[in-house]
C-alpha cells in the first residue's frame, strides 16, 4: 500500500521534484490531484519551474584539455608514489629484519649462564629452566664438554620479559651419573633492556631506510611532463 | 606487478581519434566502467571522465563560485576516483558516488577558506511572508541573483534536484544527510530567496 499524501507538508516537499519532472508516477498523480483541490499551490510549482529554467539557461562549464592533462599527471604521480612507497616499505622491513638478526647474533641479549668445571671428566651439561617458585624444570639445551676446557656458558634468549626463572645445570658423565648444580635465579627484566634496544635500533634502521628510499629520486612532477 | 601507467596513453585515450576499443566503451554501463577503473583500466577511466567531467565541473563551479578552483578540484575528484574505484559499492549509482566525492571536496575547500557560513542569513529579518511575494512572477534574472546569494549547501540541493534531476534519496546520499534534511533545505532555500527578493525590492510585484 503506497503512502497517501495527506498534508500540505508532504506536498510542499514533493513540489521541487515534481517541477524537475522526475517524480515517480504514483507521487505525480497524487500531487496533481492535490493541486486540483488547492490551486494556490500552483504558484509554488511555477516558482520551482522558473528556477529550474533559470538554472538550465546558465552557461555550462566544459573542462578544457589542460584539465584532463592535470588529471593524468596526478594519476601518474600517484601511481609512482604508491609504487615507490611500497618498495621503500619492503626495503625498510628487509633491512630492519637483517639488522635484527645481525645485532641479535652479535650482542646476544639474554641471560648468560657461565660455569666453571674442575674435573677432567668429559661431561655433557644439560641446562634446565623453571619459572621462579615452581619446580617445572624444562630442558633448554645441552652443552657438550671438551677435554681441557673448564669454562662453559649457555645463553637463554627466548623467554617472557618480566618473568624471572631458576636455572639449573646438570653435568652427565658418560657412565650416566649426574652432577647437579645449584639453582641460579635470574633477575626478571635482566635481558629486557638489551633486547628492547636491539629491537628499537632495528626498527630505526628500517624506518630510516624506508624514508630514504621514499625520498630518493623524487624530483617532483616536472619529470612527468612529456618533452 | 602492476603495469606502469603511461601518461601519453592516458592522454591519447581521451583526445585521440576514437579507436574501436574506445567506441565499444561508449556502450559500457557506468558501474562496469568503475569496476574496470578499479582494475586500473585507463581507457575506462578516460571514458568515465568523458561522461561526467562536464557536469561535475559545472556542479563544482556553482558550489565554489570559482571556476579556476573548480577545475583544480575536478582533477582531485578524478584522482580520488582512480584511488577509490575499488571501494565503490553498487548500492549507489556512479553519478551519486561522483557527486558525493565532488561535494565533499568542495565543502572542505570552502571550509579551508572559511567561506562556509555557519548559519545562513542570520542577518535577514524574519518578517516578510514569502507567500506574499509572487515568486512565480519574479524575473528569471532576479531569481538567479537571489539563488547565487544562498549558501553553497542550499545552492547544491537546488541544483541537484532541479538541474541534475536527482531523486531526493540520491541527493541525500550525495550530501550524506537524511532525506528529511534535503526537503527542509529546499523549503528553507525557497523562503530565503523570497526574503532576499523582498528585502532588495527585486520582486516584480513590488515594482508595479
Amino acid at each position: 500500500m503506497s503512502k497517501a499524501v495527506n498534508s500540505d507538508e508532504d506536498i510542499h516537499g514533493l513540489l521541487p521534484q515534481y517541477a524537475s519532472g522526475n517524480l515517480p508516477a504514483a507521487d505525480r498523480q497524487r500531487v496533481e490531484a492535490w493541486l486540483e483541490k488547492h490551486p494556490e499551490l500552483r504558484s509554488e510549482v511555477a516558482f520551482w519551474e522558473q528556477l529550474r529554467a533559470g538554472l538550465q539557461s546558465q552557461p555550462q562549464a566544459a573542462p578544457g584539455q589542460e584539465v584532463w592533462q592535470g588529471v593524468s599527471q596526478r594519476v601518474v604521480l600517484h601511481q609512482r608514489q604508491a609504487k615507490r612507497s611500497a618498495i621503500s616499505i619492503l626495503a625498510g622491513l628487509a633491512l630492519a629484519g637483517f639488522s635484527l638478526v645481525i645485532l641479535w647474533l652479535t650482542i646476544r641479549p639474554g641471560v648468560l649462564l657461565q660455569w666453571t668445571v674442575s674435573g677432567t671428566d668429559q661431561l655433557t651439561y644439560q641446562v634446565y629452566r623453571a619459572p621462579t617458585g615452581s619446580q617445572d624444570f624444562v630442558l633448554l639445551g645441552e652443552v657438550h664438554g671438551t677435554p681441557g676446557v673448564s669454562q662453559y656458558s649457555y645463553l637463554d634468549a627466548l623467554f617472557l620479559p618480566g618473568q624471572s626463572y631458576v636455572y639449573r645445570v646438570e653435568g652427565l658423565s658418560p657412565s650416566g651419573s649426574a652432577v647437579v648444580s645449584q639453582g641460579v635465579v635470574s633477575q626478571s627484566l635482566a635481558a629486557l633492556p638489551g633486547q628492547l634496544a636491539i629491537l628499537l635500533a632495528s626498527l630505526l634502521v628500517g624506518y630510516l631506510a624506508a624514508s630514504l628510499a621514499r625520498n630518493w629520486g623524487s624530483a617532483g612532477p616536472g619529470r612527468l611532463l612529456p618533452a | 606487478m602492476e603495469r606502469e601507467l603511461n601518461q601519453d596513453s592516458l592522454l591519447h585515450d581521451y583526445t585521440g581519434e576514437i579507436s574501436a576499443s574506445e567506441a565499444s566503451l561508449r556502450a559500457v554501463p557506468d558501474v562496469d566502467l568503475v569496476e574496470r577503473v578499479a582494475r586500473r583500466d585507463q581507457a575506462a577511466f578516460a571514458e568515465l571522465y568523458r561522461r561526467f567531467s562536464g557536469m561535475l565541473l559545472s556542479f563544482l563551479s556553482g558550489l565554489l563560485s570559482d571556476g579556476v578552483a573548480a577545475e583544480d578540484l575536478l582533477q582531485e575528484v578524478f584522482l580520488a576516483v582512480w584511488k577509490g574505484a575499488g571501494r565503490f559499492r553498487r548500492m549507489a549509482s556512479v553519478k551519486t558516488w561522483l557527486f558525493n566525492i565532488a561535494y565533499k571536496q568542495g565543502i572542505s575547500w570552502l571550509r579551508v577558506r572559511r567561506e562556509l557560513p555557519l548559519a545562513d542569513f542570520e542577518h535577514l529579518p524574519a518578517s516578510g511572508n514569502p507567500e506574499q511575494i509572487a515568486l512565480d512572477r519574479v524575473d528569471r534574472e532576479v531569481l538567479l541573483q537571489a539563488f547565487k546569494q544562498l549558501s553553497p549547501q542550499h545552492r547544491s540541493v537546488l541544483e541537484l534536484v532541479l538541474y541534475y534531476e536527482m531523486p531526493y534519496a540520491e541527493v541525500a546520499q550525495v550530501l550524506e544527510c537524511p532525506v528529511g534534511t534535503v526537503k527542509s533545505r529546499l523549503s528553507y532555500a525557497r523562503r530565503q530567496m523570497a526574503a532576499l527578493i523582498s528585502l532588495k525590492g527585486l520582486s516584480a510585484g513590488q515594482d508595479r
